[in-house]
């Protein structure tokens, strides 16, 4: 009775040991766990840098088509910009910011702490890492390259969010000043004549001249746009230092040109 | 062997020695048992689970870092397999994600002996070992881990794989459970 008993108590150190022993389970090598930790980690990198090229894109694309600038027209603009965004972009965006946090958070330094830490520190890096991509003007060169057929990725989102045609905003060089506004050419190679009257707001004590890198928020009618609002964007703000490229601030489709 | 660290042990079982493993079976086999009952509850096939849960820490031994507690290790393998034949089970939902494992909480480990000072910690485990029934999976555990396994709250983070501070919080929101049960079941003696 007591050696039954002790047996039924020993039953799972003895099926443990048993197991062991004739071979039923084995010991993991050492190997397969630090290739298992360097795999995951290269999925985080890869991660990462999906993450950032996707949201260097958004920045890259909200700034090529003008985008970027409607919120200095006031609410109005705003609404523009908000209607104009690349949703679907930013939402797979977001999926992979979760994606990899739900990654980081396998580590003890992230899910030691409250997950907001992380989540943020995320937030973070691909905020400033996107810019810095975005700056660099990769995405410029890709999509010159995508619009000459000779990128070999991606070339078909490049002429899709980059080709955008929107109805209000109008992103484009002055190539003639007249009485009732200004000609520009914008990045798809349309002329287009902006209206500006009393009701258009403008900078004060900007001069608008030949050559100036304008936005426009106005609804356009055939090839005439009625402004609601006009901004210089100028070279300065994002493409003002060149570490990277030395092309022109944007690109304007060469055949369209002529 | 008695002497041995548990550590040390779980480093001859890296390096070969697998008889070596059944000290640490010997060791842990009653500590998970209890584990188990308390956080199963109502389950039928805790010694398989328990076996389960030394069978994969074998399995795995050898991505233990024997510079750090083997027990917290061992205890992350069993909170796995515990969580997953509850799983199974599909009667007590397990939430996806806590709120309390998100936010900060401000909570020191050497503010803990305040929070119970109009509750005698003394009846605590005796409450708790009536009333484990009665609470939420996410303070049941932290609760078991740090009044019947005495695991730091540094070790129940690592076991549960949530935020030391949200440990507090639900040892905390855990006693306070408890405490409102005790009430009661004095409350309805009284009424006796």
């Amino acid at each position: 009775m007591e050696k039954k008993m002790r047996k039924i108590k020993n039953s799972v150190l003895d099926n443990v040991l048993k197991k062991i022993e004739t071979g039923e389970v084995k010991m993991k090598p050492r190997w397969y766990f630090v290739l298992r930790g360097i795999l995951f980690l290269m999925l985080i990198i890869i991660g990462l840098l999906m993450t950032l090229y996707l949201v260097s894109f958004v920045l890259f694309v909200l700034h090529y088509t003008g985008v970027w600038f409607m919120p200095v027209f006031g609410i109005k603009g705003i609404k523009v910009y908000l209607l104009s965004i690349p949703w679907m972009l930013v939402v797979v965006g977001l999926f992979f910011i979760v994606l990899l946090e739900f990654m980081v958070k396998q580590y003890a330094f992230a899910y030691k702490r409250p997950l907001i830490y992380s989540l943020l520190g995320i937030l973070v890096l691909i905020l400033f890492g996107s810019f810095f991509v975005f700056r660099a003007g990769f995405h410029q060169d890709f999509f010159r390259r995508a619009y000459e057929n000779k990128l070999l990725f991606a070339s078909h989102m490049y002429r899709q969010f980059g080709l955008r045609k929107f109805r209000d905003i109008h992103r484009g060089i002055i190539k003639e000043i007249r009485d009732e506004g200004f000609i520009i050419e914008n990045y798809l190679g349309e002329n287009l004549l902006v209206i500006v009257s009393s009701e258009t707001r403008l900078p004060s004590g900007i001069i608008f001249d030949i050559g100036d890198n304008v936005v426009v928020l106005g609804e356009r009618d055939d090839s005439v746009v009625k402004a609601f609002g006009v901004r210089k964007i100028g070279d300065e703000l994002f493409f003002d230092k060149p570490f990277l490229r030395k092309k022109s601030h944007f690109f304007m489709p060469p055949m369209r040109l002529k | 062997m008695s002497e041995i660290s548990d550590e040390k042990i779980a480093r001859f079982v890296q390096n070969g020695d697998k008889e070596a493993f059944g000290i640490l079976v010997k060791r842990y086999e009653s500590k998970l048992t209890r584990y188990a009952k308390k956080f199963l509850l109502n389950y039928e096939d805790v010694k398989d689970l328990v076996q389960e849960v030394f069978l994969k820490a074998f399995v795995n031994i050898q991505s233990f870092d024997y510079r750090r507690k083997f027990s917290p290790w061992l205890y992350r393998i069993a909170h796995n397999v515990f969580v997953n034949a509850i799983k199974k089970q599909k009667r007590n939902p397990l939430s996806f994600f806590d709120l309390d494992v998100f936010l900060p909480h401000f909570y020191h480990e050497k503010a803990e002996t305040n929070i119970v000072k109009d509750f005698d910690a003394r009846y605590l485990k005796d409450i708790l070992d009536k009333s484990l029934d009665k609470l939420d999976f996410k303070y049941r555990e932290p609760l078991l881990l740090y009044y019947f396994e005495e695991m730091s709250y540094r070790e129940i983070a690592e076991v549960m794989h949530i935020p030391i501070s949200t440990v507090g919080v639900r040892l905390n929101r855990g006693k306070e459970l408890l405490r409102e049960i005790y009430n009661k079941l004095n409350y309805g003696k009284e009424n006796a």
